[in-house]
């Protein structure tokens, strides 16, 4: 190694003269924040499959479970998990959201397996059922 | 780690990371951004067993380096990263610099007027204490690529100091 080499190595971190941008600290904490959010991760897969009838959501949401439509029955009850999530409190933790999670989300929606020979009318009946006892429980989470 | 201790941990290490990020990506955000995500990745490790400071400040150095150079990888992908290696592969001889009247000012001018890829080979080997093996696995490169690179490199760097 030569004589520059070695200068440069001895005086590596004197070379360590850049700063990042005020407000670096603050930037970091609030992505800390953000990173240590439970991920959500699933919820946004479950979105996803849905998402040509989601174009339609706003649509149907009002009404949804009025209607026989088994995606604005679906749509109306993502919509439901979410204000729970949103309405949950700042302190609740992870196991409260994880909870949530486990007893609201479906990897497939049960809308998205009901057989196409049947009629959209017992499909809503079904979906109807199926999704206000899941909200029923969440909501008797929330309350707790 | 409380936030009390999150804030010691990252006032003792932001600036080496950031300035070892900067020297690969020459951009402050897309440094800022590497040097908080290997912090952030530091703080949220599973592991039981706790490093030692020296540990701990190589663990984040390699991320650091690793993280920079996936994404200079990804910012010239279109433009072809590895074409810039595409050197000749032999090796350029040795040569001794007489160090009087150079100082840190001097030499940083010159190793930040290096071109690519020298100046990243450089950073990497006499900053950032890499070997060429290290290296190789972060590239992709050969070693005898990047020996010549550095030998290469270094050339350039004393006629720079030269002038």
């Amino acid at each position: 190694m030569t004589e520059l080499e070695q200068y440069i190595r001895s005086h590596a971190r004197e070379l360590d003269v850049r700063e990042p941008a005020q407000g670096h600290e603050e930037r970091f904490f609030s992505r800390l924040e953000e990173a240590r959010k439970p991920a959500r991760r699933p919820w946004r897969v479950v979105w996803s499959t849905v998402a040509a009838a989601a174009a339609l959501s706003a649509l149907f949401l009002v009404s949804a479970f009025r209607s026989s439509a088994p995606e604005a029955i679906y749509l109306a009850y993502m919509d439901q998990v979410s204000r729970l999530y949103a309405d949950c409190p700042a302190d609740a933790g992870a196991d409260w959201d994880q909870t949530l999670a486990s007893l609201t989300e479906e990897a497939n929606p049960l809308f998205l397996q009901l057989p196409e020979e049947m009629s959209r009318m017992q499909k809503a009946r079904i979906l109807k059922q199926h999704y206000s006892s899941l909200l029923e429980g969440a909501r008797q989470l929330a309350n707790q | 780690m409380t936030r009390q201790e999150i804030t010691a941990f990252y006032q003792e290490h932001h600036l080496r990371l950031y300035n070892t990020a900067w020297r690969i990506l020459r951009n402050s955000d897309d440094a800022e951004e590497v040097m908080q995500d290997t912090l952030i990745k530091y703080i949220g490790r599973k592991e039981d067993t706790p490093l030692t400071e020296a540990q701990t400040a190589a663990w984040l150095s390699r991320t650091c380096i690793r993280a920079s150079i996936d994404r200079l990888r990804e910012r010239k992908r279109r433009a072809g990263f590895m074409e810039l290696y595409a050197v000749d592969e032999s090796e350029v001889e040795e040569e001794e610099m007489p160090m009087e009247g150079i100082d840190v000012a001097r030499v940083h001018r010159a190793l930040e007027s290096l071109e690519e890829p020298y100046r990243l080979i450089l950073n990497l080997v006499l900053l950032e204490g890499l070997d060429y093996e290290e290296i190789s696995a972060f590239t992709g490169k050969k070693e005898t690529t990047l020996r010549s690179i550095y030998s290469r490199g270094r050339a350039q760097l004393i006629e720079r100091l030269k002038k």
